[in-house]
């Protein structure tokens, strides 16, 4: 049977407007059925909510019931894995929750980037121009200019042209804006088989196995 | 905000000759925040889930994180300032391994409830269902359960009686939420019996 393996997760606190506080989830998780290079499973950060906290505890129920089945289970040293209960993955976010740590601290935890790819045919690459949806599509051109990114073009496995980029977020502005561009412009991108995604690249916390 | 009380909650296990996992079908009695009439027409038993054991849990979690920020209330008075009952996701989970733990047998639902599918048909009828393996369910269901050729134009209301036909129109419930005016749609209603002595509720 496949199953999800969490190995670590992070909360942090977001202010927003009139005291609001939001919060956002990144979750390392892996699959247990792929493996790396390395012979180690492959494993991710991946934002896995953003939201206020009346959301945050319906989104870790849903989660920690699929524990229950064992479709979610914990990593227990380079390769073991430990079914855990419902509830046992509860206290492990309600530790998570109250740890959790204001959103400036992400980027010294992480190197938060903005990928973009749009994917073209064999003949010609799809440039941002030819999105439908202009004014989403400049927002996304303004955006990459201001942080001195650009999209390169590129071929992909299978021969299809794509054009590409990336841009560092630095500052919690930044990050705002990436958070709300990703949010406007997946829909745009993703129709014609290309993907907008925020990666987080853990800054120091990668380990590797001796052998 | 408390959106919604649940009253009680009943789960019917239906174990099935072929497969050795039991299907449990989960029941909630709730009541919208501000309805204080705990037996009237406000307060109703509706289906949560009807599956394997397992696949439950993910809509038992989710309730337990809206109990937890206060947008259920477990067994508490309609009064929104009387502070009792379950508060705690740990508090709610616990409450649902007992209900689980204490299922009755299937057999036993349509002693206690009875249970008729509302079926809407608007617009075109049932031709206006555009997926084939869709409409051919919708048809064959209503076919089975109000005979043969006498699709109905607009609405149907068939009463379940068997555990077969609460399985298929379980289904056909999930495949037509009815969000919407324009495609079909298929609810459940079940109405506990008059005189039932026994405790339903766990």
């Amino acid at each position: 049977m496949s199953y999800t393996i969490e190995y670590n997760r992070k909360v942090y606190r977001v202010p927003g407007d009139y005291g609001a506080v939001s919060y956002l989830l990144l979750a390392r998780r892996g699959d247990n059925n792929v493996f790396g290079s390395d012979g180690l499973r492959c494993k991710d950060w991946y934002l896995d909510f953003f939201g206020d906290v009346s959301d945050f505890w319906p989104h870790v129920g849903r989660n920690a019931g699929h524990c229950h089945g064992g479709g979610l289970q914990r990593a227990v040293g380079w390769m073991e894995t430990k079914y855990i209960s419902v509830e046992e993955y509860i206290a492990i976010y309600r530790k998570a929750f109250w740890a959790a740590k204001p959103i400036t601290d992400i980027f010294s935890d992480f190197e938060v980037t903005l990928n973009v790819v749009l994917r073209g045919d064999k003949e010609k690459a799809m440039l941002l121009s030819d999105c439908h949806g202009p004014e989403r599509a400049a927002a996304l051109d303004k955006f990459f200019k201001e942080k001195g990114g650009s999209l390169s073009l590129s071929q992909n496995w299978y021969g299809n042209k794509t054009s590409e980029g990336f841009v560092v977020v630095k500052d919690l502005e930044g990050f705002r804006e990436a958070l709300q561009l990703k949010g406007r412009v997946s829909s745009l991108v993703e129709g014609f088989g290309g993907t907008v995604r925020i990666d987080f690249e853990a800054i120091g916390m990668r380990r590797r196995r001796r052998w | 905000m408390v959106t919604v009380i649940e009253k009680g909650r009943a789960v019917y296990v239906i174990q099935d000759e072929q497969f050795s996992d039991a299907d449990y079908l989960l029941l909630v009695k709730e009541v919208p925040a501000g309805h204080n009439d705990a037996d009237g027409e406000a307060c109703k038993w509706t289906a949560l889930g009807f599956s394997w054991e397992y696949s439950l849990w993910p809509t038992i979690g989710e309730r337990a994180g809206l109990c937890e920020v206060g947008r259920i209330r477990v067994n508490g008075d309609a009064d929104l300032f009387n502070r009792s009952g379950v508060e705690t996701m740990e508090g709610y989970v616990a409450l649902y391994r007992d209900a689980i733990s204490k299922a009755v047998d299937g057999k036993k639902l349509f002693e206690r409830f009875s249970v008729t599918a509302c079926i809407k048909i608007p617009g075109e009828g049932v031709a206006g269902v555009k997926d084939d393996c869709e409409r051919d369910g919708l048809v064959k269901f209503l076919s089975e359960h109000l005979g043969v050729g006498t699709v109905p134009e607009s609405e149907a209301i068939v009463p379940i009686d068997s555990l077969s036909a609460f399985k298929a129109a379980y289904s056909l419930s999930l495949r037509f939420p009815g969000a919407d005016n324009r495609n079909p749609f298929v609810r459940f209603e079940l109405k506990l019996k008059e005189r039932v002595c026994e405790k339903v509720c766990v």
